[in-house]
């Protein structure tokens, strides 16, 4: 059914002193504009207050109403609606004289019937008080208003009487009934069952769960424990029957007295091989005994034959003595004669030394005269030498330095030359060139000199010249500084010529002369120091010295030798023929002395030799005495024969001891004393083992009858018995309570889970009208509502969810219109009023989205009124009729001042 | 020359029914005991020559003092002589209950058989063969040495065993501790007193099972007897009468249970078993589907004969409970609530037969939580 609101008329209401006038609302999209401050907002209280609030009222709310600032104002509403086809109005004023008055097709409500019709109409509950109507009295109306600033704030909470509207709406829809108090209470005592056994959170068990399962817990231990405690009687009664039973059969089989016969046997044999022991032991005693003497006996024997050897050792030796000294005296002799003969030759050998040394030093002396004489014959050479080259030396400087041109004046002169040539260079360029060509007959003349006319004359100053035929003819050549050139060059060569006369010489080619015969005489004065240099080349002086000296040994050499001094080849040859003959001799003396010394420690040694040869002959006689006499006295004392007899006896008896010993052993080993060792052994320990088992089978018993008879005492077995039973029961009672327990578990969820579905689907019927809507605006995304309480929880674009905080606000404002669109539409689709306001709702949206949003807003208008309160006129421009509040003024209602007037 | 005696066995002194309630557990240990001196008091008053008992006095090796002295005092009801023979429950150990019978002060008249010897009784009238187990399970037959075992030809010739006769017991019985079918023949009894099997049970004219005195399982096989044996001569046939003397009688009951009806009428059989009921113990196995409803109904009929009844077992693991339409509508319909009933059936007919117990459970709780709105 579609809810239009046709005209609203506001008078002293809040803001508006009024009175204010609104019509001409289309039926689809209208605007109101106005500024902020003009009273938008209140506009929409106006509407709030004009269907939810009871006029009767009178509280904070009511008063609220009234201008600010006036007392005993009375705020005013009328309100133009159509429902479907029906047309009512409705008047409210509250405060003061506060009346409702809803005028409906056919009928007219006044007063509290006109609040319950209200309520009807609308499906909203009557308000309880004055207060300001909350949301959720508002039913669900509060959620067509879409106040500024609250849109994003998708969090409008929906009473239960807005939610049964809309649930209603949506039950046709999906045919399910979501069982109202019945089921909850169902499902509310469910869980309180489920928590009587268990915390539905995380499974921990209580009540009688906890209970039952720590009974059955406790019993199955002590079923434990008393089997265990069974089964050890059980055991120990076994093994008590075990000792018995084993214990019988010993005694049956008389297993003691059996071993202690063993016994005895074995150690009567053990004795017997004793005795064959101890016999091996005396016999070897007994060998031991005779081998010890035979040794006693061995060793004077040994000695004897020891003393016999020595004595015909020392008398051999003797012998032998003898025969060397013998042969040692022999060659004595002959010694003595070859060491004279030595010694004359030696002598003979010195004195042809000592002749060939005299030669030697004579020649030695002729040569050194030789040598002097040369030596003074060069030196005087070199002294004669020197003192020419000397004087030559002198003259040729003398030359020189009668030349005056020496090198620096040879350099000035060539200086000057070159300034000169320079100077007369830069004249002649200067110059004029005067070039005659008489007529025949005809001459030029130059003072008193005729000039050659086929030569070009050049002139630097000025010069008069005779022309014959013609007169004079002066001729002054200009050129810049010509004069000055002139001067330099006349100054020039005046230097010039100056300087070669200083010289002494006519000019440069002279000069040149002189000074390379300067130079040359130079060089020759050098040449000539040069020589007094090498041969004197310490100078003159020492030359002259070193000839005195020469001489003067030349002097003393004639005074011992006054022969004239030979050749000094000759007297070098003489002198290597003496050297070489004086060495022979030397070699042969050495030679000689040499051989004498040989033969003179032969004849030393050999006298030595004797010596101590009868030396040893006189020991080694004396020592074969000493030995025999040695001898003779032992064997006086005991004869060889005696010795060797005792010592045969001996030998016997060790023999007959060994044969005894071995028979002994024969015997013993015969016997295996090695097994009878064993056997004894093996039965004392047999008895032994006998032994202690009895004992250990005596105390066994004795201690497992005590125990038994303490265990029986308590009994044990009854007891297992009755907890047997108990475990059986706890078991049983535990299965059945967990069985229960698993049942409530599972109805609980189901529960649940089906409360949950049939929620969740109601979500589905809005989330289908938005889808077009979400599609422009949030394309590719889906709204997930909370099923409880059917709001918006957060959007799923591309799989990922985005909860609604995370928005952005302008995207959450685009959200609470559109899902307000989407409620209003379903109830029209279920025949109930629906309209929408929206209070600058969208004030956070770009343009973009705004626009978007405007289309989506203008197709919805299609259905059903849309009024936007604004302040932004000019967004929403041509797109649907304005109200502006500004403009809409009326004349004050006369019943209003009537009103007045009366009270 | 007559000479009479009680013939009984498999006392089982000391077992302690754990499976049974708590209330009912003390009773039927307790009953044991009495019935014990009850058939004492039967011996004194036919003044029977002696009681013999065939083995399994005591139901364990090492039951507690206490039981011991208790049976020692219920047999102060008669002052003939007892002659108990170890069982295969209690076998003549080294260090075992017969050795504390006498410890704790069991009287000269209290005989216990522990050697393979004749006991003279009745001043030479009765020559008792004892054949006592050693342990748990003899593999051969003890009784053998029956047949040579001398007495006066003018004395009643009597064996006591305990075995079972492989060829004559039912076919589930236990085979252990033979005895051959024939002894009585062979050894020249009169009268072979036999014990292990709980049921009062002819072998032949003169080998006889007495059974236990007081039933101690629900399996019927006639317990709850003692046999009272009268012989005139050595070689007449012995006239032997079963005299019941037990206090309780065990019930092994099935019943399958479809409808209202069903439930209603188990509950007349269970009522009927009876008076007084709380002498009666029940073992029962129930079959069968119902409805919540009558599931509920039936619960209720358990619980209050299991007030009157000794002890009351019930298994029910083979009882399906399926809500009907009508539960359904008891539980509502509605919304998420039907649905979930919807998932909840579905898997209570599933494969996996637990979470198909655990489903239809989950339904009954249900059911209950809605028609009793919390209970």
């Amino acid at each position: 059914m579609t809810m239009r609101i046709r005209r609203i008329r506001i008078e002293s209401f809040r803001k508006l002193a009024g009175p204010v006038e609104l019509e001409g609302f289309g039926n689809g999209l209208t605007v109101i504009a106005g500024d902020n401050e003009d009273g938008k907002s209140t506009v929409l209280e106006a509407i709030r207050a004009a269907l939810f609030c009871r006029h009767a009222a009178k509280s904070e709310y009511t008063n609220s109403l009234a201008p600010f600032g006036t007392a005993g104002a009375r705020p005013r509403v009328e309100l133009d609606f159509a429902l479907g086809d029906a047309a009512y109005r409705l008047r409210k004023a509250f405060c003061r004289k506060h009346e409702a008055v809803l005028v409906a097709p056919g009928r007219t409500f006044e007063g509290e019937a006109a609040e319950e019709e209200l309520c009807r109409i609308f499906g909203f509950p009557p308000a309880k008080t004055g207060r300001a109507p909350k949301a959720e009295e508002q039913g669900v109306w509060g959620l067509f208003w879409v106040e500024q600033g609250t849109t994003f704030v998708c969090e409008r909470k929906i009473g239960d009487a807005g939610r049964s509207t809309l649930i209603g709406a949506l039950e046709d829809e999906m045919g399910r009934v979501l069982g109202g108090e019945a089921g909850r209470a169902v499902i509310e005592r469910i869980r309180h069952r489920c928590e009587e056994l268990f915390t539905l959170t995380n499974n921990v068990a209580r009540g009688d769960l906890k209970l039952c399962r720590e009974r059955r817990g406790e019993v199955e231990k002590r079923v434990e424990v008393l089997e265990k405690q069974a089964a050890n009687l059980r055991e120990k009664l076994t093994e008590l029957e075990g000792w018995r039973a084993e214990r019988l059969q010993l005694e049956r089989e008389q297993r003691l007295a059996h071993a202690q016969q063993t016994l005895r046997e074995v150690r009567a044999e053990h004795d017997r091989i004793e005795v064959l022991r101890r016999r091996v032991l005396d016999a070897r005693h007994e060998q031991q005994l005779e081998h010890a003497k035979l040794d006693a006996a061995r060793e004077p024997w040994q000695q004897r034959q020891k003393l016999i050897l020595a004595a015909q050792g020392a008398a051999e030796a003797s012998i032998r003595v003898s025969a060397e000294l013998d042969r040692a005296r022999q060659n004595h002799v002959p010694l003595r004669e070859q060491l004279k003969a030595a010694d004359a030759g030696v002598e003979s050998a010195k004195v042809r030394y000592a002749q060939a040394e005299a030669a030697f030093a004579a020649a030695d002396e002729a040569l050194r005269r030789s040598r002097a004489n040369a030596n003074l014959a060069a030196a005087a050479e070199a002294l004669a030498k020197t003192e020419a080259a000397g004087a030559a030396a002198v003259a040729a400087r003398a030359e020189a330095a009668g030349i005056a041109v020496d090198d620096a004046m040879m350099d000035d002169l060539r200086k000057l030359a070159a300034r000169t040539a320079e100077a007369r260079a830069r004249l002649d360029a200067a110059e004029t060139v005067l070039e005659f060509a008489p007529e025949p007959g005809r001459a030029v003349f130059l003072g008193e000199q005729a000039v050659d006319p086929a030569a070009p004359l050049r002139i630097t100053s000025e010069i008069t010249l005779r022309l014959e035929g013609f007169g004079l003819l002066t001729i002054r050549p200009g050129g810049e500084d010509l004069d000055e050139r002139q001067r330099q060059a006349e100054a020039a060569t005046e230097a010039r010529d100056c300087l070669l006369a200083r010289l002494g010489v006519a000019d440069m080619m002279g000069a040149a002369a002189a000074h390379a015969q300067r130079r040359e005489r130079l060089a020759a004065a050098d040449a000539e120091a040069r020589t007094v240099s090498a041969c004197a080349p310490d100078g003159i002086d020492a030359l002259r010295a070193r000839v005195r000296v020469f001489r003067q040994e030349l002097a003393d050499l004639a005074v011992r030798d006054p022969s004239p001094p030979q050749d000094l080849e000759a007297a070098s040859a003489l002198l290597r023929t003496a050297q070489v003959e004086r060495d022979a001799a030397r070699r042969a003396l050495t030679e000689d002395q040499q051989q004498r010394d040989q033969i003179t420690a032969a004849w030393s040694a050999a006298d030595r030799a004797l010596i101590e040869l009868q030396a040893r002959k006189d020991a080694a006689a004396q020592l074969a005495v000493d030995r025999e006499q040695e001898l003779a006295r032992a064997r006086a004392a005991a004869a060889d024969a005696a010795l060797s007899e005792v010592m045969k006896t001996q030998e016997t008896n060790v023999a007959n001891a060994a044969l005894l010993l071995r028979q002994a052993q024969a015997e013993l080993g015969g016997a295996d004393p090695a097994a009878a060792a064993n056997r004894l052994e093996a039965a004392t320990k047999a008895l032994e083992e006998v032994q202690a088992k009895l004992m250990q089978m005596h105390e066994a018993i004795r201690d497992l009858e005590s125990e038994l008879r303490t265990l029986g005492q308590l009994g044990v077995e009854e007891e297992l018995d009755q907890a047997r039973g108990d475990l059986d029961r706890a078991r049983r009672q535990a299965a059945a309570i967990e069985a229960r327990a698993a049942a409530l578990r599972l109805l609980h969820d189901t529960l649940r889970a089906t409360e949950a579905e049939a929620r969740q689907s109601f979500a589905a019927p809005i989330a289908t009208r938005m889808a077009p809507y979400l599609s422009d605006l949030f394309s590719g995304s889906e709204l997930e509502f909370a099923p409880d309480t059917l709001q918006l929880r957060l959007l799923r674009r591309r799989g990922i969810e985005e909860p609604l905080a995370s928005l952005s606000v302008g995207a959450r404002e685009q959200l609470a219109v559109l899902t307000r669109l989407a409620f209003a539409e379903l109830l029209l689709d279920r025949g109930q009023p629906a309209a929408l306001i929206l209070d600058d709702a969208l004030v956070y949206s770009d343009r973009k989205r705004l626009r978007q949003m405007q289309k989506v807003l203008l197709r919805a208008a299609e259905r059903l009124q849309i009024l936007v309160l604004t302040c932004r006129e000019d967004d929403y421009a041509g797109l649907a009729p304005v109200l502006r509040l500004t403009e809409r003024t009326a004349a004050p209602d006369p019943s209003l001042e009537l009103g007045r007037t009366l009270s | 020359m007559t000479v009479s005696f009680i013939h009984t066995a498999d006392w089982q002194l000391g077992r302690t029914f754990g499976q049974a309630g708590d209330e009912a557990r003390g009773a039927l240990h307790k009953q044991r005991f009495a019935t014990v001196e009850r058939l004492g008091t039967l011996a004194a008053d036919r003044r029977a020559d002696a009681v013999l008992v065939a083995g399994d006095v005591f139901d364990m090796v090492a039951p507690s003092d206490r039981t011991v002295l208790r049976a020692i005092a219920a047999m102060e009801s008669f002052i003939g002589p007892w002659v108990l023979l170890p069982g295969n429950h209690d076998p003549a150990l080294a260090e075992g209950v017969w050795a504390r019978l006498r410890r704790l002060g069991a009287p000269a008249n209290v005989m216990v058989a522990a050697e393979p010897e004749p006991i003279l009784l009745a001043e030479g009238r009765l020559v008792v063969l004892p054949a006592p187990l050693r342990r748990k399970n003899e593999t051969g037959d003890l009784t053998g040495w029956f047949d040579i075992a001398p007495s006066s030809p003018g004395a009643m010739r009597v064996g006591l065993a305990h075995g079972s006769i492989p060829s004559r017991l039912p076919e589930d019985a236990d085979a252990r501790n033979p005895i051959a079918e024939d002894r009585a023949a062979r050894a020249k009894l009169d009268y072979l007193a036999l014990g292990d099997w709980h049921g009062t049970l002819r072998i032949d004219a003169r080998s006889w099972y007495s059974g236990t005195p007081e039933p101690d399982r629900a399996k019927g096989n006639d317990p709850g007897n003692v046999l009272f044996v009268r012989i005139e001569h050595p070689g007449d046939l012995p006239e032997v009468e079963a005299v019941p003397v037990g206090h309780y009688r065990w019930h092994d009951l099935d019943a399958v249970v479809h409808g209202s009806d069903d439930v209603w009428a188990l509950a007349e059989r269970l009522r009927g078993l009876g008076n007084p009921l709380n002498r009666h113990v029940v073992e029962l196995s129930l079959q069968g589907t119902l409805d919540l409803a009558r599931r509920t109904d039936l619960a209720g009929v358990l619980e209050d004969l299991s007030a009157r009844l000794c002890d009351l077992r019930v298994d029910d693991a083979s009882l399906i409970a399926e809500p009907s339409d009508d539960d359904l509508q008891a539980i509502g319909r509605g919304g998420f609530v039907g649905h979930a009933v919807d998932c909840l059936r579905e898997q209570a007919t599933g494969r996996n037969s637990e979470q198909a117990a655990t489903a239809r459970l989950a339904l009954q709780i249900l059911y209950l939580e809605s028609v009793r709105g919390g209970a």
